[in-house]
């Protein structure tokens, strides 16, 4: 490929890479670092890209890749969510605290990237890597490099605890904000 | 009717689309008769949804110069090939030019509006002082004469290079050739220790109506030399930016 036309197209991809970055590494600082990383390895090796393939997905391999060294440089565990105890942890999906079904469309964006933060890191990019993203689940398991059925359970198992914690953070503002604050959740 | 376990694993290709008709009717057949099962499909599509329909506003913009910073990576990505010619190379084009690019807009947005084309320039410069330092410095420094050589033969930039700014402790390490003005700005990187220097010379016919400016946090200092206009340009004190331009041969004008 085209030196100019591949730095050009990678280029493109940044403020996706680094909204990303964001949420793998939660401190826009390692945001930075991690997305200038991924850049460096991208061109170090940009003539193993083969044109016409799917750069966006080349692109966010390398992405998590550089977070998994960068972390394990750092001597912490890569991501959380990797260790067996917690993919095979039993489900706890029949204990919902909340039996009543709630709406989440009246969401605040803060509430959004806080309850995405807070869910374990594995998850958190499973579900980044479909819904933001929109990667296939073979594209996101290349990225991540575990099976699909892995990616799967962790996109499902992220959406649920996402849930759950949006359902937790709008009833704490519910009962901060009283009688009238009911309003960013509605009953179905 | 399947179990719950067989129905957890389709309920998210089942939300995403991404199942058969067949598996569909076998969740949806599920759900009617399971409200823990229809609780959990609730709590996917919802979340589902929300992230989907915020991934706008979830994704935003990347600080203002990483992507400067990520299009500089390329040059470190090749380092060999760029000590290979270390001079006025072509390797690194596109990626200085992407960088330019993204600096130009960012002076627009600082200058573009200002009435004063004279300092629209001389924040174009200082950007490209700064760019060009972090890409192009060669630490080991360069021979005027070489500089000389190259700006010739290359870009067809027939300027004198100011000699004997060694003693006032200044050393040239780099050149280069910059594209706005409507041509080919010259653009020399020396050192004076730790101060980084820049000296640009503008395409013949091109004056600026100040000769005096500070910008961005840099000094800059021009004078008129062979015909031509010169800027020198530093983060320093204009007073020690005056003494830098007269030892590259500045006359008061």
């Amino acid at each position: 490929m085209d030196p100019a036309a591949f730095e050009r197209d990678a280029l493109a991809l940044v403020d996706r890479l680094f909204a990303a970055a964001l949420r793998l590494t939660r401190n826009e600082a390692d945001a930075q670092d991690l997305v200038q990383d991924t850049y460096l390895r991208a061109f170090r090796s940009s003539g193993q890209f083969e044109p016409g393939t799917n750069l966006r997905g080349w692109m966010f391999t390398i992405l998590h890749n550089t977070f998994l060294n960068q972390r394990r440089d750092r001597g912490r565990s890569p991501i959380d969510a990797d260790s067996e105890a917690v993919e095979q942890a039993p489900d706890d999906r029949h204990a919902a605290a909340n039996p009543e079904e709630l709406l989440l469309r009246e969401t605040m964006d803060a509430d959004l990237q806080a309850a995405l933060d807070s869910l374990p890191a594995a998850y958190r990019e499973a579900v980044w890597l479909r819904d933001v993203e929109q990667f296939s689940y073979e594209e996101i398991a290349g990225i991540v490099g575990v099976p699909i059925g892995t990616v799967m359970s962790r996109i499902s198992r992220g959406r649920r605890a996402l849930y759950d914690d949006l359902v937790a953070r709008s009833g704490d503002y519910a009962r901060r904000a009283g009688a009238g604050g009911e309003s960013r959740s509605r009953r179905v | 009717m399947d179990s719950c376990r067989d129905i957890d694993t389709l309920m998210t290709p089942v939300a995403d689309n991404e199942a058969t008709a067949a598996e569909r009717e076998r969740v949806e057949g599920h759900l009617r008769e399971c409200a823990p099962c229809h609780r959990q499909m609730h709590a996917e599509r919802e979340a589902r949804e929300l992230v989907h329909e915020r991934a706008g506003t979830l994704v935003g913009h990347a600080p203002l110069g990483l992507r400067a910073r990520c299009a500089a990576t390329r040059a470190q990505a090749a380092p060999a090939a760029r000590r290979r010619l270390p001079l006025l190379s072509g390797a690194g084009w596109p990626m200085a030019l992407a960088a330019t690019l993204v600096l130009a807009v960012a002076g627009a947005a600082l200058y573009g509006l200002v009435v004063n084309p004279s300092k629209a320039v001389a924040a174009q410069l200082t950007l490209d002082h700064l760019k060009c330092f972090t890409l192009f410095e060669e630490p080991a420094g360069l021979a005027p004469a070489e500089v000389q050589a190259a700006l010739k033969a290359r870009f067809g930039i027939d300027i004198v290079l100011p000699a004997g700014q060694e003693a006032s402790g200044l050393t040239l390490v780099g050149g280069r050739r910059c594209l706005y003005l409507d041509g080919s700005v010259a653009h020399l990187l020396y050192r004076k220790g730790a101060v980084r220097v820049s000296l640009f010379v503008l395409p013949t016919g091109t004056k600026l109506s100040q000769t005096d400016l500070d910008v961005l946090g840099h000094s800059a200092v021009a004078f008129t030399r062979g015909g031509r206009t010169w800027v020198a340009l530093a983060r320093a004190p204009h007073a020690e930016m005056k003494a830098i331009a007269s030892a590259f041969g500045a006359v008061a004008n």
